[in-house]
């Protein structure tokens, strides 16, 4: 499954991925997420055993350079409910003045609520990831409550807070402000059909 | 009415906090031509969504002006209102002066 919006495309994650991800996981900007694998090999061993209650991705700009990546995982369609996981920007450079992380979430959006018609999206952000909480807030999370000490990042525990998001939140509060952020940006540089920045 | 001083003040305190979350080799530097969003801008998108919500809340708590800066209005314009401080502080005031 390959979704591709107007920037960039998000394409399942592969075996053959691990390094790429591995140094992406390992980096500064990771602070704040579990840091999983030490090695290319337990990587790709994690991206393999990837349970099917899981979607993983690249995000990638559309002439095919891999910038970072996203998830959703613990899919359950009893429930109607996932939890979009993993987002990661790897390569903040490459994505410079283009609205990469926004279409990425958008494009994992209209999956959850277009195509696998769920009910609702959750999760969970460090607390201290001040910038990821008002960005999941204003891509219409709403704050559900809070996981005290449930994490261990950087030798201290850290709260969580848990989001959550309905369908009709999703359409009413996130789409409109996510198509304002892409089209904005749009309007400043103009995307030939077909064509795409890879580099700004 | 708010004024284009009043506007400035509320997008400058919101870059300042904003600085207070990056690290100091991503500092953002200050003034009427700073790029917000777009392809000359230093912020990326965290830092820019932190930027409209602060500057969002300071409007309705200082102001008592509700706005909104990222909708279909904004993703219509021929230029687009997050291009700099400077055209920021102009659309605020334009969706100031409709209300």
């Amino acid at each position: 499954m390959e979704l591709l919006g107007q920037y960039v495309a998000l394409r399942p994650l592969r075996v053959d991925d691990a390094a790429l991800t591995l140094g992406w996981r390992q980096s500064d900007r990771a602070t704040l997420l579990n840091r999983g694998a030490t090695s290319v090999a337990e990587q790709a061993a994690w991206i393999a055993s990837r349970p099917n209650t899981e979607l993983n991705f690249v995000i990638q700009l559309r002439s095919g350079q891999p910038v970072g990546m996203l998830s959703l995982v613990n899919i359950d369609q009893i429930n109607r409910r996932a939890e979009p996981a993993r987002f990661l920007i790897g390569d903040p450079d490459l994505v410079k003045g283009l609205p990469v992380a926004v279409e990425a979430m958008k494009l994992l959006y209209e999956l959850v609520f277009d195509q696998l018609e769920l009910h609702r999206v959750y999760g969970t952000v460090v607390a201290d990831n001040r910038l990821m909480v008002k960005w999941q807030k204003f891509l219409g999370m709403k704050e559900e409550g809070r996981l005290r000490e449930h994490y261990m990042i950087g030798g201290r525990y850290r709260d969580a807070i848990c989001v959550g998001m309905m369908e009709d939140e999703y359409r009413t509060v996130a789409l409109p402000r996510m198509k304002a952020l892409i089209g904005t940006t749009i309007g400043d540089n103009p995307v030939e059909p077909g064509g795409f920045h890879d580099h700004q | 009415m708010i004024t284009s001083d009043e506007v400035e003040e509320v997008i400058f305190h919101a870059l300042e906090a904003l600085n207070a979350d990056l690290d100091p080799k991503d500092q953002i530097a200050i003034s009427l031509a700073t790029p917000l969003f777009g392809s000359d801008a230093a912020i990326d998108s965290l830092g820019f969504v932190s930027l409209i919500v602060d500057v969002e809340t300071a409007l309705i708590v200082d102001h008592e002006l509700t706005i909104s800066l990222a909708d279909d209005f904004a993703a219509s314009r021929t230029q687009s209102p997050y291009s700099t401080v400077e055209t920021l502080r102009d659309y605020i005031l334009t969706l100031a002066a409709g209300q």
